[in-house]
């Protein structure tokens, strides 16, 4: 007998509202469907009808609020392509680090958000109270927690100063202490390794097949990073190595402890390129046109079309863009956030899973939107409906891992 | 393959193919490489197949974008080629005009499975049928969205009477 | 001394995301986690609304969202209070014009007590302060 699980769209902790439809077949689950048109706010059509090119890089902003510089990153690649713009060398270094910045505070949040879905609240918590490190160095560079707001056709908008280095320089030294108490905890516990071992595998030819990004696909033994694979900015000088779960465990399984592994390495991957860039930034420029208008108008007078490409703490992120010479706005805007092509392996993912392992399953792409707020099981031959709540769906995976503990 | 090779390999098979360039990083420099192919509306899957069936390794599929071109509709299928090597990466696009008066396209999904998403997009915001498409609910657009509504299209199609939240700020509106 | 009376009442909020970006829900977190630590005073989040007193709405409503909106907010028992965090729910934000919003709250549930957050996003203080008002109303200290 098969029942049909909506799990969605509002859910309690932070993620945004989409909606999972699972078919279950007892504890089993034997199809997956997910509705997202929850979120939709129409920002490539406020970008191609409302905003100039330059208040596009502000609506690109707030696409999504955790990784706030990958879009207007890559709105930026591809305009600055058609409309040959060169940003200063000092400006590209300062682009790579705020990236790597983003990739700490992202993947800290993730790590955080997984502990929650698996029932360990005391290692959010303790994830949360790290992360704000990080959080404190943002304010520092940028004057604010969440949106960065530096990036600009041409270059950046602020300066990395003499007396902001030692402040991340203290960060990094923070992260090292830190991360091998994290690194124990995510990946020694037995909780943990239980909850997430041979859990939600994707196996390498679906990755592959189903064009999944960044940590998801990379946790599956793709090594396909854009920082590695078709570098821009300054990435070109780091030399970037995708990293694949292998390099610590010496196997690849693609299963949800191994997307920890990757993303746990990559914070230690983000600290040494952050180190590295500190150590040779060069000097000068930061901005290569700051007259607005003058950029405005050159923006305008430009025409083609191009891709731009930027590897977010999610996965890879593309932009399309076409300008015509004379229009005001962009003539087309396409987004790629990297969780609309993550979200088609959930299906792969979930198959013959337990109605207890979808939040952290559905949690391990980091999904840029996701929840699991009412739960209503349909009994099909009585007709009756039960309604559980997040919390009861919390509760099941809580209860899971009690009972895994036994 | 690198992209010289593959632009061969289209040129052979007939296609127009043309590659864009741009020089990337400060010590180390690096070229980002996209190979731009224009296709005829019933060729896609051919060219598709084409595409996979020369390609060495499987490719990886990345978005379709769309724009409105007046009596056409012009839609860009992206795809990657080459990761894993250092710098070996570029991008690949085809390019296919729809006229306005007929906008059906054949689906590649049973090809390119990741291409499901990107396909029900396209038929809700440009209005573009896919022929082979299985599911065609709405994907991004609430379920009552009203229909003959594209979004992204520039004609009388487009979305009208939006909200104007900006306009409660001026002094005596409503 | 008015803190102290908070305890008289815990506030439990009810988070619900309609549409917004993601920088005004990881604030609302990082406000009960151990650097600001709402959850001492007993704020804290909970999984239905039917527990909650307060109603956390962060984004510009989406088309898709109003009606779950709506429900959510009827589903709260009285008496409560919507607290609106971030520019987007006050006026549409940066989304304004847009075709797929029915935004902002105040069209959505009229008759509803909101206290407004302003910012993009707010800083957890301000959140945090947004719930004190919320206390206060609810309390009887301020009408």
């Amino acid at each position: 007998m098969k029942y049909e699980i909506p799990v969605g769209p509002i859910h309690p902790a932070l993620k945004e509202p989409i909606m999972i439809k699972c078919t279950i077949e007892g504890e089993r689950i034997v199809d997956v469907d997910v509705i997202c048109s929850q979120n939709h706010r129409g920002i490539e059509w406020i970008g191609m009808n409302r905003n100039n090119p330059v208040q596009s890089i502000y609506t690109a902003e707030k696409i999504c609020g955790i990784c706030n510089l990958c879009h207007p990153a890559c709105l930026v690649i591809a305009v600055e392509e058609i409309a040959d713009i060169r940003a200063p060398e000092r400006a590209e270094y300062i682009r790579v680090i705020q990236s790597e910045l983003e990739r700490i505070h992202s993947h800290l949040l993730w790590a955080g958000v997984a502990a929650h879905e698996l029932g360990f609240d005391s290692l959010l918590h303790y994830v949360w109270l790290v992360r704000e490190k990080v959080m404190d160095t943002l304010e520092i560079v940028n004057g604010a927690r969440v949106p960065k707001d530096t990036i600009m056709y041409g270059g950046v908008r602020r300066d990395i100063k003499d007396e902001h280095i030692p402040k991340i320089r203290e960060m990094i030294e923070y992260y090292r202490q830190a991360f091998d108490k994290l690194a124990k905890l995510f990946l020694e516990d037995k909780t943990i390794k239980m909850r997430t071992r041979e859990i939600g595998i994707l196996p390498y030819e679906d990755a592959i097949k189903l064009a999944t990004a960044g940590p998801t696909t990379r946790a599956s033994g793709v090594k396909k990073d854009v920082r590695q694979d078709m570098p821009y900015f300054a990435y070109p000088d780091f030399e970037v190595k995708a990293i694949t779960p292998d390099m610590l465990t010496g196997k690849v399984v693609g299963d949800v402890y191994d997307r920890i592994i990757v993303r746990l390495l990559e914070v230690k991957q983000s600290m040494e390129i952050i180190e590295d860039a500190l150590n040779n930034m060069p000097k000068g420029e930061i901005l290569a046109e700051p007259k607005m208008i003058k950029l405005l108008n050159q923006i305008k007078k430009a025409e083609g079309e191009a891709i731009g490409r930027h590897e977010a703490p999610r996965g890879e992120d593309i932009h399309y863009v076409k300008l015509k010479s004379g229009f005001e706005h962009l003539y087309s805007w396409k987004v790629r956030a990297p969780t609309y092509i993550n979200i088609l392996s959930w299906r792969t993912m979930l198959m013959d899973m337990q109605i207890a392992d979808i939040p952290i399953v559905a949690a391990s792409i980091d999904p840029c939107m996701s929840c699991t707020n009412r739960v209503i099981i349909a009994d099909e031959r009585s007709g009756k409906e039960k309604i559980l709540t997040s919390d009861d769906l919390h509760r099941l995976s809580v209860k899971k891992t009690r009972r895994l503990l036994r | 393959m690198k992209a010289e090779e593959l632009k061969q390999k289209f040129e052979e098979a007939g296609y127009e193919v043309w590659l864009k360039e741009r020089e990337e990083g400060i010590k180390v420099k690096t070229k980002r490489v996209s190979v731009w192919i224009k296709v005829d509306r019933d060729a896609i899957r051919d060219a598709v197949e084409h595409f996979i069936e020369v390609s060495d390794v499987y490719p990886h599929f990345s978005i379709i974008s769309a724009s409105d071109e007046g009596d056409n509709v012009e839609l860009n299928y992206h795809f990657t080629m080459g990761f894993g090597k250092l710098h070996e990466e570029y991008s690949v696009n085809f390019k296919v005009a729809i006229p306005k008066s007929d906008l059906v396209i054949k689906s590649i999904t049973d090809m390119v499975p990741a291409v499901i998403y990107s396909e029900r997009e396209i038929r809700e915001m440009m209005g573009v049928e896919f022929d082979g498409l299985q599911d065609k609910r709405h994907m991004f657009l609430t379920k009552d969205f009203p229909d003959g509504v594209y979004p992204w299209r520039r004609d009388e199609t487009a979305p009208k009477g939006t909200n104007k939240l900006y306009e409660t700020w001026k002094e005596g509106a409503e | 001394m008015m803190i102290s009376k908070a305890f008289k009442r815990a506030l439990w909020v009810f988070h619900v995301n309609s549409g917004s970006c993601n920088g005004c829900d990881i604030e609302i977190i990082a406000a009960l986690t151990p650097r600001y630590d709402a959850e001492r005073f007993g704020i804290k989040l909970v999984g239905s609304p039917r527990h909650a007193d307060v109603l956390a709405f962060t984004g510009p409503i989406t088309s898709d969202m109003v009606d779950k909106v709506k429900r959510v907010y009827e589903q709260t028992p009285d008496p409560k209070v919507v607290l609106v965090v971030g520019a987007c729910g006050i006026s549409g934000g940066v989304f304004h014009e847009s075709y797929h919003l029915e935004g902002p709250i105040e069209r959505i549930i009229p008759d509803a007590k909101c206290i407004y957050v302003p910012g993009c996003p707010p800083r957890p203080e301000a959140i945090i302060n947004g719930v004190v008002k919320a206390w206060q109303f609810l309390e009887g200290v301020e009408k």
